[in-house]
């Protein structure tokens, strides 16, 4: 290389000065020789100042008086690389590959590999930079030995020392191992963690560093501990307080910090107030956080390590590879962290917690990193900070600009990183979050605050049905939860995203589900109407409480959706209204109007599963009924108040026939009192003795509602002399019993006085009631038809409710019965044994009811099922002892207990129809057509029978969907009444 | 065994009786009501003629008011009057 740049430069030099060459050449050569061995000097003692000669002070001289500066400034650059190269770099790279054989042979064991990062990294860095400084110098030597006095000789400075740190870098980029990320993502790590722990102790130790502002510190920390119940929480928390201790050392003027800082901390806070309007004015100082606080918490070594790493890292070019160091360190601890304290937990807010943990570690930690990346020159600062997100410039004067417009960027970036990691975390747990809604409230709020700043809604909307999917739309789950859960949903999708667009397309699948399903308006109405914490339905008590709430809160909404409301506002309201308009968000069904989306509410929603109020309003009736039918007494306030808000949200005319079976109840009621007092006027009339209180005690049965048996015994029992009026004691029993044809007194007997039109069809039964209890319904019939002629009573036999006692010769009990049951087991009373044909038919219901109905009976310990030997009919004999029991039927112990249940409400049947079964009983009606058409048609396809049925049927006019057609088809297949095969259907040939 | 019966809460339905469905007049269902009312049973009685045809009360005085001085019943074409008058 040298005699090829000397016969270059002899070419050169042969045109001007020939005479000069050998001197020349001598001079080159001299200085080729002096360069490498004060190179090889300077390598060998880093620390020492190059060593200026004469010798090669004067060749250069010579060198540069024929021109030949930028050769030999080239020459020496390149000889600075080669000899930075061979014994450097080498030297680097040999000693941290030490690293991947350790990571393998302790693989398992971290902390030794961390031990030696954290001894090595520093040492062979800084050795790496200090021999990097010594070649500066040099250079800075030769340059100032060449351009000495001219006018440009620092801009010339400059740009060799720049050309040299590129290649320098280049050639420690290009060679770098693979590890080499690897080894600073890990020494940060472990730096960063230490940090953190040190700001932990810190933390919970009462704070003593501060210069000033103790009392207030401990105020603050003390009321947060009340609510900090776990370690990281608290930590997170305090460090609030460790914040505003900070603040308070800033703003000392004792720090070394120039005079300015006021001013910095002033544009800092406008910055912030543009950027983070919600984040408190504890942070407002974090981006000037100083050395001194941060020594505080972790050491003046730690600060001392992490600096030095980061200049020499930065000295020899590796800004960038550093800065993705410690940023993946940090992303990771705050992924970490957020990690850690969110997991599975619901119940407390945890963004802001987060926010001032960025703000008490990581921020803090940059600060020291970006101090020590300091100071550059404006040029450099964009090196500095290659990745700017924010678009905030900062015109960079002094080391605390930078570093605070580095905070100021990293703390965007890492506020982004929690949102985005707390977003996507919610967003997988948003199922959980959902079912404990309203405990899992601030965790809600926080996806809000997370969705707000990225945008993540369809990725929410995604991640939500699939979970949905998966874990609430299947065939396992009750339509109860579902629907709870879908209450739930509506909910807390409200108070997240208050457009409702996200809510819109996460519930078309629950709603989509539940439309496939047939208890579903079952469900809703129960949910609506269920009494408090009532009866059986005690788990959804309080859920069903919350609909019922919101029915009574969300009044005629939906008589309102279709009034444009836009015009009743005057002038300066609607251009208020105006002003206010915001477009729908992108993701919204064009289709819909956002009106439409913020008026529904919760019933709305639930309504609207069926798209039309008339089905759920149908149910509503058929459940009103049946609820109704089984009162004893007539105490519908409940009812009533329901059905008024029911009123005001579907509208009076829809509910009217809910209004009269209503007003039927209360009706009764009154007859019922009327009919009662005439009974106690005519006995009194009659001159019999009948007590004043017995006879006051009968209208006001009536009057106060249904008062109990055995009160009504207790009063007659404590006036012996009344005979007639008692309701049956034991006394009146025996008697009764002696007569044989014994007769029950009106008072045991109260109706229900029906409007049957306005009434749900019901289930058509015959019972024939025993001839006391006949008897006594026609007393009652004829009394009513006394009081309202001329209408007359008909009776439902098989509907109301008894409430008996049986008593046996050893014991009693009391029963909550329907009528039928009550007529089985009356037939006992004077006939032991019966089989089961016979006790039907004197029931007068067809033996297969009468066995399932019995069950109640046998189930009870009352009766014994056997079986005849000869005609295998079923025989029932009544249990008349426990003994006999116990020794027959296996010990079914009889319940005594006050409570009486009503009994056999899981058999029985309701006693309404079903709207299943008045679908039935529609479709019936076409079962004629079908089967004549097939008659006359042989065989026809589906869409055929359903085109002729719409042709042909029009009283009442076909108004099926083809899908129930085909399931009324189907049961006619089933009942072997038509087959079908090869899509046709055909009439089954006998 | 005996069988005290304590309380039987029976359920009946009530009818007019008219030996038919329907009013002559509105074409409602006796046991129902005329357009007019909102309530069945007091609130829109039946009114029987002496020609034994019956109507809503509301019905039939809407009738016989229009049709004065001779009303007849809009079923057989009698003169009408109230039964029982």
């Amino acid at each position: 290389m040298g005699e090829n740049l000397a016969m270059a430069m002899a070419d050169s030099a042969a045109s001007s000065a020939f005479a000069n060459l050998s001197a020349v050449t001598q001079a080159w050569q001299l200085y080729v020789l002096r360069a490498s061995a004060m190179l090889r000097l300077g390598s060998s003692q880093p620390s020492s100042p190059p060593v200026v000669d004469t010798e090669f002070d004067a060749s250069v001289r010579v060198l540069c008086e024929q021109g030949l500066a930028s050769l030999v400034v080239s020459y020496f650059l390149d000889a600075l690389e080669k000899a930075f190269k061979q014994h450097e770099v080498a030297n680097l790279w040999q000693q941290l590959d030490e690293y991947s054989r350790l990571k393998e042979d302790d693989a398992d064991d971290p902390g030794k590999l961390n031990e030696w990062v954290q001894y090595t990294l520093p040492k062979v860095l800084s050795e790496i930079s200090s021999a990097k400084l010594a070649q500066e110098e040099s250079l800075r030597m030769l340059t100032r030995l060449i351009y000495h006095g001219t006018a440009g000789q620092a801009v010339e400075v400059e740009r060799f020392l720049s050309q040299y740190h590129t290649a320098v870098s280049a050639l420690l980029l290009t060679s770098a191992p693979q590890h080499f990320p690897e080894i600073l993502n890990l020494f940060f790590k472990v730096r960063l963690e230490q940090f953190s722990k040190a700001v932990r102790q810190r933390n919970r130790k009462p704070p003593s560093g501060g210069p000033s502002g103790d009392s207030e510190d401990d105020a603050s920390e003390g009321s947060e501990n009340n609510n900090g119940e776990d370690d990281e929480m608290e930590s997170m928390r305090s460090s609030h307080c460790t914040s505003a201790d900070d603040m308070e050392i800033n703003e000392n003027p004792s720090e070394n910090r120039e005079t300015k800082q006021v001013d910095d901390t002033d544009e800092a806070r406008d910055m912030e107030g543009v950027d983070f309007v919600a984040v408190s004015h504890l942070k407002l100082n974090a981006g000037a956080a100083t050395m001194q606080e941060v020594a505080a918490v972790a050491g003046e070594e730690w600060v001392g390590g992490v600096s030095s790493v980061i200049c020499n890292l930065r000295h020899i070019g590796f800004a960038a590879l550093s800065e993705e160091g410690y940023a993946s360190a940090i992303y990771s601890l705050l992924k970490a962290k957020i990690h850690a304290i969110t997991n599975k937990r619901y119940e407390k807010p945890v963004l802001a917690s987060v926010r001032s943990w960025i703000e008490a570690v990581p921020l803090r930690f940059l600060s020291i990193i970006l101090a020590s990346s300091g100071p550059p020159s404006s040029k450099s600062s964009s090196l500095t900070f290659p990745s700017p997100l924010a678009s905030i410039s900062i015109p960079s004067t002094g080391v605390d600009e930078i570093v605070k417009e580095g905070v100021v960027r990293w703390r965007l970036r890492l506020h982004f990183f929690a949102y985005e990691t707390l977003g996507d975390m919610r967003i997988n747990e948003l199922f959980d979050i959902i079912v404990d809604y309203p405990e899992s409230l601030p965790a809600i709020e926080d996806l809000r605050q997370c969705l707000t700043n990225t945008r993540h809604h369809a990725k929410l909307v995604d991640s939500f049905r699939t979970a949905l999917r998966q874990r609430l739309l299947t065939a396992g789950a009750a339509t109860t939860d579902i629907l709870l859960q879908y209450v739930s949903t509506i909910k807390a999708l409200r108070t997240m995203d208050p457009t409702g667009v996200v809510l819109e397309a996460v519930g078309e699948p629950i709603k989509e589900y539940l439309r496939g399903r047939k208890d579903t308006i079952r469900c809703i109405v129960t949910m609506l109407t269920d009494d408090t914490g009532g009866g059986g339905m005690a788990g959804l008590g309080g859920v069903g409480e919350s609909l019922f709430e919101e029915l009574s809160r969300g009044v005629s909404s939906l008589e309102n959706v279709d009034s444009d409301d836009d015009a009743e506002l005057d002038g300066d309201e609607a251009w208020a209204a105006a002003e206010r308009w915001e477009p729908d968000p992108i993701e919204a069904d064009p289709s819909r109007t956002s009106k439409s989306r913020r008026l529904m509410d919760i019933i709305s929603m639930l309504v609207g599963i069926y798209g039309s109020k008339e089905l759920f309003v149908n149910e509503y009736r058929v459940m009103l009924a049946e609820k109704l039918l089984n009162k004893s007494d007539y105490d519908t306030d409940r009812d009533i108040r329901t059905l008024e808000l029911l009123k005001l949200r579907f509208g009076e005319n829809n509910m009217h026939g809910c209004e009269i079976m209503l007003k039927d109840l209360a009706d009764s009621k009154r007859i019922n009192t009327n009919i009662k007092a005439a009974v106690a006027a005519e006995l009194s009339q009659h001159g019999l003795a009948v007590p004043a209180t017995s006879s006051d005690s009968v209208p006001l049965a009536g009057d106060a509602g249904y008062r109990t048996p055995t009160a009504t015994v207790g009063l007659v029992d404590s006036h012996s002399q009344a005979t007639f009026m008692q309701t049956p004691g034991s006394q009146t029993g025996d008697i009764a019993s002696a007569d044989g044809d014994r007769k029950l007194p009106l008072d045991v007997l109260e109706a229900t006085i029906i409007s049957s039109l306005f009434w749900p069809p019901f289930q058509a039964e015959t019972l024939k009631v025993p001839a006391v209890v006949e008897g006594l319904l026609e007393e009652y019939a004829q009394r009513f038809h006394t009081i309202k002629a001329p209408r007359k009573l008909q009776w439902r036999k098989n509907l109301g409710t008894v409430k008996l006692e049986l008593q046996f010769e050893d014991r009693s009990a009391q029963f909550v019965v329907s009528p039928m049951h009550a007529a089985i087991i009356m037939h006992f009373e004077n006939q032991t044994r019966w089989t089961a044909t016979e006790l039907a038919e004197a029931v007068g219901v067809p033996v297969i009811t009468l066995r399932r109905r019995i069950m109640l009976w046998v189930n009870q310990g009352v009766l014994v099922e056997s079986h005849t030997v000869k005609d295998g009919d079923t025989v029932y004999n009544i249990v008349e002892t426990m003994g006999d029991a116990g020794a027959r039927a296996g010990g079914g112990a009889p319940s005594t207990d006050a409570a009486l249940p009503l009994l056999g409400d899981e058999e029985r049947e309701s006693a309404v129809a079903s709207m299943e079964d008045q679908w039935q009983q529609e479709m019936n009606v076409y079962e004629s057509y079908v089967i004549g058409m097939l008659t006359n048609f042989d065989s026809l396809p589906l869409d055929r029978i359903h085109n002729m049925l719409k042709m042909f049927v029009s009283d009442p006019p076909y108004d099926k969907t083809l899908q129930q057609l085909q399931g009324f088809l189907g049961r006619l297949v089933g009942e072997e009444k038509l087959e079908f095969r090869e899509g046709v259907y055909r009439r089954r040939q006998m | 065994m005996k069988v005290k019966i304590l309380q039987w809460h029976a359920v009946a339905s009530w009818t007019w009786d008219a030996h038919d469905d329907a009013c002559g007049i509105c074409r409602m269902a006796f046991d129902g009501c005329c357009p007019d009312c909102k309530m069945p049973g007091d609130d829109c009685p039946l009114m029987w003629g002496a020609c034994n045809h019956a109507f809503h009360l509301h019905c039939i005085l809407k009738w016989v008011n229009s049709q004065s001085p001779r009303p007849q019943c809009p079923m057989c074409r009698r003169d009408w009057k109230f039964r029982g008058d």
